[in-house]
């Protein structure tokens, strides 16, 4: 009978192991968003650099130093969206800038799922068609269709 | 000298005799269980969890037991973002094999590994979610659902008499979903009996207490 007491505390240990694991922790963002990634290149002369859409109250980035990246807010209301980056560039002469603007526009379609209670819904999206102007931008890559918590350039911009 | 011959042919006999006694019969039970561990579920889970389950077994080939669970589970959970609950029924049919030897069996221990098959049919409810970003808030209600699931599990565990026809014992279990319907908008969170919906392979463990209803040869009386 002494094996069946030994199997039991095993037994117990195994079930208290199992009670005390913990959920998966909740993503840093409930609404997956689109990473646009920027290469500059080395005779570029772009001085200042807006990430934004004319609906939202704050850009999305905007800043002198040039970004590896950045994440864009999807919009949960629509099945499309777009993206304005405007590039403040230097003239040939060095005193003067201009404003030169490219739109990257996507549909896409939702998914809606659940990984854990405490975090409620999450959502995730598949890009399904890209657009993009070509006005200052190099290079245009689109390199991942799937928008989920997996961190990925979903596009590529060179400039 | 006749007389020293027929006593060592006597004794011969009589050894021959005791070698070949009458193997006892195989007994013949029906063991009920309860999953004590369903009880708990509540103080266990961070979400509104309970549920019971039930199960039949009996021998009825040596090493042999078929074993037939049933249960019901419901989860709920209602936050500021989400309003979720899913029910349903499962049961679980299946064989195990007794790896103990040949005389603890009449001690009907068992130390066993098995299979089973496993369907759900439960309903789910997905509502009042709220999801924000700079773009605004958008309330998603999902539809109500009936769906199924079917899975097979591999299972290794104990029963083992605390008292006379009354057992306790564990299961663990690994289950490897096959197929289920097709999902709507949103995957169930919470398969009854199979557990996490967005994963394709769970573990389970089950806590029981059980009964074994003796039918037929009572337990043979190998001493101590």
């Amino acid at each position: 009978m002494n094996r069946w007491i030994l199997y039991f505390f095993i037994g117990l240990g195994l079930l208290f192991m199992s009670c005390n694991s913990t959920e998966s922790s909740c993503p840093g963002e409930s609404i997956s968003q689109l990473r646009i990634g920027f290469t500059r290149e080395t005779d570029s002369t772009t001085n200042h650099f807006i990430v934004y859409h004319p609906l939202l109250a704050d850009s999305i980035y905007d800043s002198i130093v040039a970004p590896k990246y950045v994440d864009v807010p999807m919009d949960v209301t629509s099945d499309s969206m777009a993206v304005f980056i405007d590039f403040i560039i230097a003239q040939t002469d060095s005193t003067s800038e201009i404003k030169v603007t490219d739109v990257v526009a996507i549909t896409y379609k939702s998914h809606s799922y659940i990984e854990n209670l405490d975090c409620g819904v999450l959502m995730d999206f598949e890009i399904e068609e890209v657009y993009y102007t070509h006005n200052h931008l190099d290079t245009f890559y689109f390199r991942n269709k799937d928008i989920n918590s997996e961190i990925v350039n979903h596009v590529e911009i060179s400039y | 000298m006749w007389k020293y011959l027929i006593s060592l042919l006597c004794l011969v006999q009589l050894a021959q005799a005791q070698v070949t006694l009458e193997e006892p019969k195989r007994q013949v039970f029906v063991r009920f269980g309860v999953d004590v561990s369903r009880l708990g579920l509540n103080v266990m889970s961070d979400y509104n969890h309970s549920g019971f389950e039930m199960s039949l077994d009996a021998e009825v080939k040596y090493r042999y037991f078929p074993t037939l669970e049933a249960g019901y589970n419901k989860l709920s959970h209602q936050t500021e973002s989400i309003n979720y609950q899913s029910d349903g029924n499962y049961f679980r049919l299946g064989l195990d094999y007794n790896i103990l030897n040949y005389r603890q069996r009449f001690d009907r221990n068992l130390f066993f590994v098995g299979a089973r098959y496993g369907f759900t049919a439960f309903s789910q409810q997905t509502s009042d979610v709220f999801l924000t970003n700079e773009w605004g808030t958008v309330e998603l209600d999902f539809a109500p659902e009936d769906l199924s699931a079917h899975w097979v599990e591999a299972v290794i565990g104990l029963r083992g008499e605390i008292f006379k026809n009354f057992y306790m014992g564990y299961t663990i279990r690994v289950k490897q979903m096959l197929t289920h319907t097709e999902y709507g908008d949103i995957a169930p969170y919470w398969i009854p009996g199979f557990g996490k919906g967005s994963r394709v392979r769970t573990m389970g463990m089950s806590y029981s207490l059980f009964y074994a209803i003796p039918i037929k040869n009572p337990k043979p009386d190998f001493g101590n």
